[in-house]
C-alpha cells in the first residue's frame, strides 16, 4: 500500500513546498530510493474498498507478478532519470512523481474503472511539463495534439469497456476477473481489438498512430522525454497483457501473422525515419518507436519466448532509452552543434554512449541481446518470413546510431568539453551495471515471470 | 576457468587503468595474458578427449531450451584454439615493437586480448547462441581496432561500415539460430547437427541461407567484401590477427562447424560454390592493380577465403580448414612483414616509393619471401600443398571449376611475385631512411616464416578425420611444375622490374571496379531517398490527414455554431429562457 502512495506523497511535498533546486534534487533522489525499497519490500498487495457502492465499484489493488516487474522496473528507471538528469525545479518532480503514481495505479488497479481512471491521469503531468517549456513557438500545438491522440486512446479504452459492462447483469463489481469472464463473439471480439488495438498503438507508440510522439520527444524538457520513452510508453504493452489478450484472443490469433506483420512494417518504417533531419530527440524518438514495434509483435506473438523477450526487453529498453537520452541532454547543455572528436576529452561519456548504443543494438552481453533472441525465436514460431522482417530495422537502427555516434564522439577534435558533475558518473556506472547485469544474468528476471506468462499462455490459448 | 579468467582479468585491468600503467606494465600484461592463453590452449588440447564439455554457468533458459555459458572441444575446435592462441601471441609479441610509441597503447592491446577472448569464445562455443557472442564480439572488436585511429574522417568510415556489413551477416546467423531453435528444440550445436537428420528441406534452406548470410559477411564474400579492403586502415598488426589470420575465417568454421546442414541441402552448395569462385578471380584481379601494400593483401585475403569457401560448397571440409590453417600461417606473416617494413619507412604503404629493401632489411625479406612463394604457392611450401588440395576436389568435380581454380592460382602469383618483387626488388625510390625492425618484430615473423615453410606437412585434415586419400599421382606432379614454372616466371619478370604498361583495364582494377561508388549509388542512395519519401509524404502528408481533417470539421462547426453565440448577451438570455420553457414542457408533459 506504501508503494501506491509514497509517490503521490512525493509528488504534493513538490508541489506545496516551495523546495530549491538543490533540495528537490536530494529528496526526489531519497525519494526514488523509498520507492524502489518500499517495492522490493511489497511482496503482494491485495486490497479493495468500498468506493462508489452505489454502482459497484470498489478501490481494489492487486499485482500480479508482471506488473510488479514492471513497478520494479519503473521505480529503478525514475531512480536513474533523477540521479542522471541532476538537479532540476520541484515543479518537474513534482509532475513526474505524479506520473510515477498513476503509472503505480495502472499496474495495480484491479477494477476497469481504476485503470482507465490512472490510465488517464498518467499523461496529464507530462502534458503539463511540455506546455511549461516556453522557449519554443511550435508547443501548444505540439502539446494539444499530443493531448488530443492521447486523449483519443483513453477514450476508446473507456467506451469498449463500457460496452463489455453494459452486458453485465447490473451492479455487478468492475474487478477485471468478473470481465475476463464474459464470451464475447468473434464479430464483437474484432469491434473491441480494434479500438484496443487504436488506444495501445497510440500509446506505444505504433505506425500510423504514432504523430504525436516525435515532436513531443523533441520538445519536452528531458524529464517529460524520459518519462514518456522509458516508462510510460510500456503502458501500451501492459495493455496487451491486461485488455487484449484475455478479452479477444481467439481474433488476434486468428489474425495474428497478419497483426505482427503490419507492427514489424511499422517498426521498419520507424527504422527509415531515424535517417531524417537532424535533431537528435526527433531520431531516438523514432529509434524508440521501431524498438517498441518489435517488442509489441513479439508480446503479440503469444510465445513464451516471445512474452519473456518482450519483458526482458522492454526493461532493457528502459535502460538504453534514459542513457541515450541523457548523453544526448549532456551535450546539448553545450549551445554548439559542431562537435565532434568528444573522446579524446570525454573518454568515459564516449564508453558508456558506445555500451548503451551496443545494448540497444541487441549486442550479446549486454542487456538487449537475449530479449532480442527470444522475441525473434517467437516470431520464428509464428512464422518464419517476420524474423527476417524484425532483422531488418535492427540494421538501419544500427546505421543510424553508428552515424551518431561517429559524428559526435569520433573524428577530429573540435575543442569541446563536457563537464561532469559526480551524480553523472554514478548515474553511468549504474547504467552499465544494469546493462551488464541484465546482459550476463537474464533468468533474474526471466524467472520472475515465468510461471505466469505460462500462466497466461495457459490461459489464451 | 582460472585460466580463462586471467586474460579477462587483464583486459578489465587495461581498459581502465592504461592512463596510469606504464608502457613497460602494459606490455608484460599482455604479452603474459596472451602466453597464458596459448598454454591454456595446449593444456586443453592435450588433456582434454574430443567430445568433453567444460560447463561455467546456466546463461538463460526458456522454455525446454538451455542455453549456458559451455564449451565443447574436439578436434576442430582444438585447431582452431592452437592457430588463434598462437597467432594472437605472435601478434601480441609484434605490437610491442610495433605500437609502443602509441598514446593508446594500452587500449590497443585490451583491444586486441578481448579480440583473442571473443575468438575463444566462438570457437570453442557448445551452443549456436554462445557461438552468436564471440560472433558479435569479434566483429565488435574489429570495429574498435579499424577505427583506432579515430581523427581520421576515413577510419572511422571504414570501421562504421565493417561494423553495418558485418551486422548484415549477423542478422543471417541471428535468423538461423532462432530457426534452428525452434524447429530443433535446442541450440546445442551437436544436438542440433544430430537432430537435422530427416529434416523439412525448407527449414535446411532457410537455416543454411542463414549461416550462408553470416560467412558472407564475416569471411567477407561478394556482395559484402568491401569492407575488408577498407579495414586496412587498423592497425598493421591487428590487420594480421583478425582481417587475414583469425576473424574473417570464422565464416569459414561456422559452416565446417554446422557442415551436416549443409550436406543435407540441396541448392545452397552451388551457391556457396558461386561466390567462392566469383569472389577468389574477382578479387585476386583487383589485387594485381593494387598499390597499397597493405590493399594487396587484403584483396590476396578475400580471393583466398574465396578459395575456402569454394572448398566448402564442393564439399571438402577437411581441406578448407587444413587452407584455413596454412593461410593463417602465410597470411599473418605477410601481414606482419608488411608492417615491418611499413615501420622501417615510416607509415609509407606505397609500393611504388619502395624497392630495393633486400638490402636494408634482410630479416624482413626472407620472411616476406617465404610468405610471397607460400600464398603463390611455390611447392612445397604450405601454401601450396593446401591450395593443390582444394584444386584437386575441384578436378574431380568438373573441369570447368578447376580452369577457374587455376585462373585464380596464375593471378594469385602474378600478385605476391609483384608484391615481392617491387618492394624488395630494384633500387630503393623512397626518401625516408629505411631501418630493420627490431627483436619483437622480427622473431613472430621468423617463427611464422618456419611455420609457413612446413605448415603443409601438418597432418590437419587427418586429424580431422578425413580418410587419407592416396598420392595424387600425376595430377599433382604436374600441377607442382606448373606452379614452380609460373612462380618463377613471374618473379623473374618483377625482379628485373620490367615495366608493365598500364592500360584502361588495370585503371579500372585499380579503382577497385568501382564497386564503392556502385553500393552508394544503388543501395545507399535509393535507401535514403526511400527514407525522404516516407517522410516528406507518410509522415508529413498521409498521416497529418486525420489531424488536418479533424481540425477543419472543428472549425466548421464552431463557425455554425457562432450564429447562436456570437457573445451578445441578449442571445445568451434569449437562448436560456427558451432552454428553460423547453425544459418544463419535457418535463412537465411528456
Amino acid at each position: 500500500m506504501s508503494l501506491f502512495f509514497i509517490p503521490f506523497i512525493l509528488s504534493f511535498l513538490f508541489f506545496f513546498i516551495p523546495f530549491s533546486k538543490k533540495w528537490s534534487f536530494v529528496i526526489a533522489l531519497s525519494g526514488t530510493i523509498t520507492i524502489a525499497i518500499s517495492v522490493l519490500l511489497t511482496g503482494s498487495l491485495d486490497i479493495s474498498y468500498p468506493w462508489i457502492p452505489g454502482l459497484g465499484l470498489f478501490f481494489s489493488l492487486k499485482i500480479s507478478p508482471i506488473s510488479f516487474l514492471i513497478i520494479q522496473m519503473a521505480s529503478v528507471m525514475m531512480f536513474l532519470m533523477v540521479l542522471s538528469l541532476g538537479p532540476q525545479s520541484r515543479w518537474n518532480y513534482a509532475l513526474s512523481f505524479l506520473s510515477l503514481g498513476a503509472f503505480n495505479g495502472v499496474l495495480m488497479a484491479d477494477n476497469v474503472l481504476l485503470f482507465y481512471m490512472f490510465w488517464e491521469m498518467a499523461i496529464i503531468p507530462v502534458f503539463v511539463l511540455l506546455m511549461g517549456v516556453k522557449d519554443e513557438i511550435l508547443i501548444p500545438k505540439i502539446g494539444i495534439r499530443f493531448l488530443k491522440y492521447n486523449i483519443a486512446g483513453g477514450l476508446l479504452i473507456l467506451i469498449s469497456l463500457m460496452t463489455i459492462y453494459l452486458q453485465l447483469s447490473p451492479l455487478s463489481s468492475f474487478n477485471f476477473q468478473t470481465i475476463y469472464q464474459i464470451s464475447l463473439s468473434s464479430t464483437q471480439q474484432l469491434y473491441l481489438l480494434a479500438a484496443l488495438g487504436i488506444s495501445m498503438a497510440i500509446k506505444l507508440p505504433l505506425f500510423p498512430f504514432h504523430r504525436w510522439q516525435a515532436d513531443t520527444y523533441a520538445a519536452s524538457p528531458m524529464m517529460g522525454t524520459m518519462m514518456l520513452a522509458a516508462i510510460l510508453s510500456k503502458l501500451g504493452l501492459y495493455g496487451i497483457y491486461r485488455l487484449i489478450f484475455p478479452l479477444c484472443s481467439t481474433v488476434v490469433f486468428h489474425y495474428l501473422s497478419w497483426i505482427l506483420c503490419s507492427i514489424l512494417l511499422g517498426s521498419l518504417y520507424a527504422a527509415f525515419m531515424t535517417l531524417q533531419g537532424d535533431n537528435l530527440k526527433k531520431k531516438l524518438a523514432y529509434l524508440s518507436m521501431s524498438h517498441m514495434g518489435l517488442m509489441s509483435a513479439g508480446f503479440l506473438s503469444g510465445t513464451v519466448s516471445g512474452l519473456q523477450g518482450t519483458i526482458l526487453m522492454m526493461v532493457s529498453h528502459a535502460v538504453t532509452t534514459i542513457s541515450l537520452f541523457w548523453t544526448v541532454h549532456l551535450l546539448t547543455k553545450y549551445p554548439s552543434s559542431e562537435m565532434s572528436g568528444l573522446i579524446k576529452t570525454n573518454g568515459f561519456i564516449s564508453a558508456v554512449t558506445l555500451i548503451s548504443i551496443l545494448a540497444s543494438l541487441s549486442f550479446p552481453l549486454t542487456s538487449g541481446f537475449v530479449g532480442e533472441l527470444l522475441i525473434l525465436s517467437g516470431l520464428t514460431a509464428t512464422h518464419g518470413l517476420l524474423t527476417v522482417l524484425a532483422l531488418i530495422p535492427t540494421i538501419i537502427n544500427a546505421w543510424f546510431l553508428l552515424k551518431w555516434y561517429h559524428a559526435v564522439f569520433l573524428g577530429p577534435y573540435s575543442g569541446h568539453r563536457i563537464s561532469l558533475r559526480k551524480s553523472d558518473y554514478l548515474a553511468s556506472t549504474f547504467i552499465l551495471l544494469f546493462i551488464f547485469l541484465i546482459g550476463l544474468f537474464p533468468n533474474i528476471i526471466l524467472d520472475l515471470t515465468q510461471q505466469s506468462v505460462m500462466a497466461l499462455i495457459k490461459g489464451i490459448k | 576457468m582460472i585460466l580463462f579468467l586471467l586474460p579477462v582479468l587483464s583486459c578489465f585491468i587495461l581498459f581502465f587503468f592504461n592512463q596510469i600503467l606504464n608502457k613497460k606494465i602494459i606490455s608484460l600484461i599482455a604479452l603474459i595474458s596472451s602466453l597464458v592463453m596459448v598454454a591454456m590452449a595446449c593444456f586443453f588440447s592435450v588433456t582434454l578427449s574430443s567430445g568433453s564439455t567444460l560447463h561455467f554457468w546456466e546463461w538463460f533458459s526458456i522454455g525446454q531450451r538451455v542455453v549456458p555459458f559451455a564449451f565443447y572441444i574436439d578436434a576442430l575446435s582444438k585447431i582452431m584454439l592452437l592457430l588463434v592462441t598462437g597467432i594472437g601471441f605472435l601478434v601480441v609479441m609484434f605490437s610491442v615493437g610495433y605500437m609502443s610509441t602509441d598514446p593508446r597503447y594500452g587500449r590497443y592491446m585490451a583491444y586486441v586480448l578481448l579480440f583473442i577472448l571473443f575468438m575463444l569464445i566462438l570457437i570453442l562455443a557448445n551452443n549456436y547462441v554462445l557461438l552468436f557472442v564471440g560472433w558479435e564480439g569479434v566483429g565488435l572488436c574489429s570495429y574498435l581496432l579499424i577505427g583506432f585511429w579515430f581523427d581520421k574522417k576515413e577510419n572511422t568510415q571504414a570501421a562504421k561500415k565493417a561494423f553495418l556489413m558485418n551486422k548484415i551477416g549477423d542478422a543471417g546467423l541471428l535468423l538461423a539460430v532462432t530457426s534452428i531453435g525452434y524447429v530443433l528444440g535446442t541450440f546445442f550445436i551437436q544436438d542440433a547437427l544430430f537432430k537435422s537428420v530427416g529434416l523439412n528441406q525448407v527449414w535446411i534452406t532457410v537455416i543454411t541461407l542463414g549461416f550462408v548470410i553470416a560467412a558472407v559477411g564475416k569471411s567477407a564474400q561478394i556482395p559484402l567484401y568491401t569492407w575488408l579492403p577498407d579495414a586496412m586502415t587498423g592497425p598493421t598488426p591487428a590487420s594480421a590477427l583478425i582481417h587475414a589470420a583469425t576473424m574473417v575465417t570464422a565464416g569459414i568454421y561456422l559452416i565446417v562447424r554446422s557442415s551436416t546442414f549443409f550436406l543435407a541441402a540441396t541448392g545452397i552448395n552451388q551457391v556457396l560454390l558461386a561466390i567462392g569462385l566469383l569472389t577468389a578471380i574477382f578479387s585476386a584481379s583487383i589485387a594485381t592493380c593494387q598499390k597499397d601494400i597493405k590493399k594487396i593483401l587484403a584483396f590476396s585475403t578475400v580471393s583466398q577465403l574465396g578459395l575456402m569457401v569454394v572448398a566448402l560448397g564442393l564439399g571438402a571440409y577437411k581441406t578448407a580448414i587444413f587452407h584455413l590453417v596454412t593461410h593463417a600461417f602465410f597470411k599473418a606473416l605477410l601481414f606482419l612483414g608488411a608492417g615491418s617494413v611499413i615501420h622501417g619507412l615510416q607509415g609509407q604503404q606505397d609500393i611504388q616509393k619502395m624497392g630495393g629493401l633486400y638490402k636494408k632489411m634482410p630479416i624482413t625479406f626472407v620472411c616476406m619471401a617465404i610468405g610471397c612463394f607460400a600464398l603463390a604457392g611455390l611447392p612445397p611450401l604450405s601454401g601450396f600443398i593446401s591450395k593443390e588440395m582444394i584444386l584437386l576436389n575441384g578436378w574431380s568435380k568438373s573441369p570447368f571449376i578447376f580452369m577457374a581454380l587455376i585462373s585464380v592460382s596464375i593471378l594469385t602469383a602474378l600478385y605476391a611475385m609483384r608484391l615481392l618483387g617491387r618492394v624488395f626488388g630494384g633500387i630503393y625510390k623512397g626518401s625516408q631512411i629505411p631501418h630493420e625492425s627490431g627483436l619483437f618484430m622480427t622473431v613472430p615473423l621468423i617463427i611464422l616464416a618456419v611455420a609457413s615453410c612446413f605448415g603443409g606437412f601438418l597432418p590437419v585434415p587427418a586429424y580431422l578425420g578425413a580418410v587419407s586419400e592416396s598420392s595424387h599421382g600425376l595430377m599433382g606432379l604436374i600441377m607442382a611444375a606448373f606452379s614452380m614454372f609460373m612462380v618463377l616466371l613471374f618473379l623473374w619478370v618483377f625482379w628485373r622490374q620490367y615495366a608493365i604498361k598500364s592500360f584502361f583495364f588495370s585503371q579500372f582494377l585499380e579503382n577497385q571496379c568501382h564497386v564503392d561508388k556502385l553500393y552508394h549509388r544503388c543501395v545507399i542512395t535509393p535507401l535514403l531517398i526511400f527514407s525522404t519519401i516516407g517522410y516528406r509524404f507518410v509522415e508529413l502528408g498521409a498521416l497529418q490527414l486525420p489531424s488536418w481533417a479533424l481540425d477543419t470539421g472543428w472549425k466548421a462547426c464552431l463557425k455554425r455554431i457562432s450564429i447562436v453565440s456570437n457573445g451578445r448577451i441578449q442571445t445568451a438570455i434569449h437562448l436560456f429562457f427558451a432552454g428553460i420553457i423547453f425544459l418544463l414542457i419535457w418535463l412537465l408533459f411528456l
